[in-house]
């Protein structure tokens, strides 16, 4: 299975934030509730862009959503 | 499975029919000799033409089904199904890529078997297997890609 090297805590900040779902996050940011669901799992790195409002929807710094790990 | 890996599927099964009758069509005249006449070549053209005509109705055809099959399935839930964002289009620029490397070396093979002497007709059938092969391969990278990430 092809995985990012960069890791999220987009679903427990969807939980901390009264239990956002996937789609409401989804419409927030402007992307589909299917590549939501392909970031939480590490099957795709967002733009930068997405990432940013993705932070931004949890007015969270970005690195405290998204963190990277090289493979060494 | 996803709107978008269905939608993937119905091109996939699409491109199967649409080029399976045509080469059906085209062993059926060339048994009956009808491409070694003069206008041979010019048969031939007509039926590339009614391949990519039909080709795009056949697909537009399917891909409205799909989507009121969807509609009806889901109850309508599933809104944010025909939108395209980064990732889709990602999945999309990646999949066409590798369809072009396919179709382009079955172009160079054709034209190899063109410099070798093969006549014209078959060369142009090897020319649309390559677009089927460069099809189908694109509909099996977007699975992929959709499935396993990148």
């Amino acid at each position: 299975m092809a995985k990012t090297r960069i890791t999220n805590n987009i679903r427990r900040l969807r939980f901390e934030h009264g239990e956002m779902t996937q789609k409401a996050l989804a419409e927030k940011v402007g992307v589909t509730r299917q590549t939501i669901v392909a970031i939480e799992n590490g099957k795709y790195s967002p733009s930068l862009e997405a990432a940013f409002l993705i932070a931004r929807v949890f007015n969270t710094p970005i690195d405290q959503v998204f963190a990277y790990e090289p493979d060494d | 499975m996803t709107y978008q890996e269905k939608s993937v599927i119905a091109s996939l099964v699409t491109t199967f029919v649409i080029f399976s009758i045509y080469f059906v069509k085209i062993s059926e005249y060339c048994a009956a000799g009808r491409f070694e006449t003069a206008d041979g070549l010019s048969l031939l053209g007509k039926m590339i033409l009614l391949l990519i005509v039909g080709g795009i109705v056949v697909s537009i055809i399917a891909h409205i089904l799909i989507a009121i099959i969807y509609a009806i399935v889901t109850g309508g839930g599933e809104i944010d199904s025909s939108m395209t964002d980064e990732r889709d289009k990602q999945i999309e620029l990646k999949s066409v890529t590798l369809s072009y490397y396919v179709f382009g070396a079955g172009f160079i093979l054709s034209m190899i078997a063109m410099a070798t002497g093969i006549q014209a007709v078959p060369v142009f059938n090897m020319i649309i297997i390559s677009l089927a092969c460069a099809s189908v391969f694109e509909g099996l990278a977007r699975l992929y890609f959709y499935r396993r990430g990148f």
